[in-house]
């Protein structure tokens, strides 16, 4: 029984460790600023669409711009969603000096 | 027993992501970018259907981007998973799941994971860069003097990439010893 107990208050410390670490101290501030990152890589995706349907005449432009703007469409999502993964895993606190201040 | 080991575990694999998060970022980014370099190759290698010589070689160039695609995404999984096994024990608490063996090697891997992924990017970047000078040296229909130099660049490339993977290699060792003193 008291193993148990033990090892209960072990894993809470753990857990308490796992969820504390590398989290942001603003959590708001943190997702605006990863928000406003998206937003400028969609508008840079966007521009790329746009200059493979409208700018671009040969084909290899047009074949370079669409492959532009797909590549950097996944990084956006991909990254996006690992950062929110990331974040997930944060409980409302964070440790001095082991914090997480911009997605990067 | 196991629930508490199961939140532990999901926790651990989320706490790696943030303490990583810029290598896995720049990873991503770069397999986005080989990707993207393959795609872009075959598109090319359709264009001009005609030239025989072209889809040869834009078919072996796509074929080593692919390869370091799954060679770069098999570094990150590896890593990834590395850190979520051993964060329970790098923080002091070992695990019923914990791995037996090669701790220390996990441990050090995850800790030094931003630094190991830039790294392997440049082995990568370096690579890609000799073979493709190589290419231009030995097969491309240009004057003797690009040629040389084409050559000349492919073996700096190589020997840059050879130094920085041995420098890797030599600092996990060291990181590794280290621990046993």
């Amino acid at each position: 029984m008291n193993f148990i107990l033990a090892d209960q208050h072990l894993y809470g410390a753990l857990s308490g460790d796992l969820s504390s670490r590398y989290c942001p101290i603003y959590a708001t501030l943190f997702l605006h600023r990863l928000w406003a990152l998206f937003a400028a890589f969609a508008v840079l995706a966007l521009a790329l669409f746009a200059l493979a349907r409208f700018v671009a005449r040969s084909a290899a432009r047009k074949d370079l711009a669409y492959i532009g703007a797909c590549a950097v469409t996944v990084f956006a999502i991909g990254g996006a969603a690992l950062v929110l993964v990331a974040l997930s895993g944060c409980d409302g606190y964070y440790q001095a000096g082991l914090t997480w201040d911009w997605p990067w | 027993m196991s629930g508490d080991l199961d939140i532990v575990r999901s926790l651990a694999a989320r706490y790696c992501l943030r303490q990583d998060a810029r290598g896995f970022l720049e990873l991503l980014a770069f397999l986005v970018v080989l990707a993207a370099a393959a795609v872009a190759t075959l598109r090319s290698m359709r264009r001009r259907a005609a030239d025989a010589d072209y889809r040869r070689a834009a078919s072996v160039w796509a074929g080593g981007l692919a390869c370091a695609f799954v060679l770069s995404l098999g570094v990150g999984l590896t890593i990834f998973r590395w850190c979520a096994e051993s964060a329970g024990p790098a923080l002091g608490v070992v695990l019923p799941t914990s791995p037996q063996s090669g701790l220390d090697a996990m441990i050090c891997y995850s800790m030094n994971a931003v630094r190991l992924i830039e790294g392997w990017i440049v082995v990568v970047v370096a690579a890609i860069a000799a073979i493709g000078l190589f290419a231009v040296g030995v097969f491309a229909r240009r004057s003797w003097v690009s040629r040389a130099v084409a050559l000349a660049g492919a073996v700096v490339a190589l020997l840059f990439a050879t130094a920085s993977g041995f420098l890797i290699l030599f600092s996990m060792s060291w990181c590794q010893s280290h621990r046993l003193f």
